[in-house]
C-alpha cells in the first residue's frame, strides 16, 4: 500500500507545474536567421536555366532555317512561273516577217 | 505567444534546457520558412505542436542511435538507459526530488505513449488536441496514456526506495 501511495505521489509531482520561461534572446537569433534569408538574393534553380537555354536556342534554329530557305529559293520559282504561264502564247515576236 | 509553449514542450520531451533553446530556434525558423504552406486545416498552435513533436522526437532518435551504436538496445541493461535526472525550473519545490524521478522514467516510454504522456499531463495539453496532433482518435489517447501510466508505475517499482520496503 505505501508503495502504492508512493507511486501515486511521483506521478503526481508535475501537478501545478509551471511554464518554465526561455532566455530573453531566445527569439533574437531568429529574428537574425529570417533577416539573413531576406538579404540572401533568389536564386533560380540550375535546371530551369538549361531548359529556357534550350528552347531558346531551338526556336533561333527554327526561325535561321526559315530565313536562309526563304533567301535561297525566290529567283528560281519566278522564272519557271514566267516560263509556264507564257511559253505557248507568244512563239514568234516577228510581226511583220513575210 | 508560441515560444513559451514550444520551449516548454521541448524541455519536456528532451530534459535539457540547453537543448531545448535550440531546438525552439530550429523550429520557429522552420515554422518561418514553412508558413506559406499552412493550410488552415487545423489550428494554427496545433501545427506549431505538430511540428514541435516531430523535431523533438527526431532529436530523440538522434540522441538515442548514438548511445545505442553498436549494441542491441534490448541487450543493454535497464541501468545503463539511465540518464541524469532532470530539474524541470518549474516544478514546485517540494515535488522535485519525485519529478526527477518521474521524468527518468518518462524517458523509458514507447515514443507513442512518451508523447501523448508529454502533452497531455507535462504540457496540460486537452485530450482533443492531442488527439488531433497525433493524429489519432481520442480513444487511441486515453489508451495511450493508460498504457503509459501502468509502464511507468512498473518502472518506478524498481526505484522505490529501500529504506521503505
Amino acid at each position: 500500500m505505501e508503495k502504492e501511495r508512493w507511486k501515486d505521489e511521483v506521478l503526481s509531482s508535475l501537478n501545478r507545474i509551471k511554464k518554465a520561461e526561455p532566455k530573453t534572446d531566445l527569439f533574437d537569433l531568429v529574428w537574425e536567421v529570417s533577416q539573413e534569408e531576406k538579404l540572401q538574393p533568389k536564386t533560380i534553380p540550375m535546371p530551369i536555366i538549361r531548359f529556357a537555354a534550350a528552347c531558346l536556342l531551338l526556336l533561333m534554329s527554327v526561325n535561321t532555317y526559315v530565313v536562309v530557305k526563304q533567301i535561297n529559293t525566290p529567283a528560281t520559282v519566278q522564272s519557271e512561273a514566267t516560263a509556264d504561264g507564257y511559253t505557248n502564247l507568244i512563239s514568234n515576236l516577228n510581226l511583220y516577217e513575210e | 505567444m508560441y515560444c513559451t509553449r514550444v520551449y516548454n514542450t521541448a524541455l519536456g520531451f528532451l530534459q535539457n534546457a540547453s537543448d531545448a533553446e535550440e531546438i525552439t530556434q530550429d523550429i520557429f525558423v522552420k515554422i518561418y520558412q514553412s508558413a506559406d504552406s499552412f493550410q488552415s486545416k487545423s489550428k494554427i498552435s496545433t501545427w506549431v505542436y505538430k511540428i514541435t513533436v516531430n523535431n523533438c522526437l527526431d532529436r530523440l532518435r538522434k540522441r538515442d542511435a548514438k548511445r545505442n551504436i553498436g549494441s542491441d538496445i534490448d541487450s543493454i541493461p535497464i541501468e545503463d538507459h539511465h540518464i541524469e535526472g532532470f530539474d524541470h525550473p518549474g516544478v514546485q519545490l517540494e515535488n522535485k526530488e519525485n519529478a526527477r524521478l518521474l521524468f527518468e522514467v518518462i524517458d523509458q516510454l514507447p515514443i507513442n505513449q512518451r508523447t501523448a504522456f508529454t502533452l497531455s499531463l507535462v504540457e496540460g495539453l486537452p485530450r482533443q488536441e492531442v488527439a488531433e496532433i497525433m493524429e489519432i482518435s481520442l480513444k487511441g489517447i486515453e489508451s495511450l496514456l493508460q498504457r503509459a501510466k501502468q509502464n511507468l508505475r512498473k518502472e518506478l517499482e524498481k526505484h522505490f526506495p529501500d529504506r521503505r520496503k
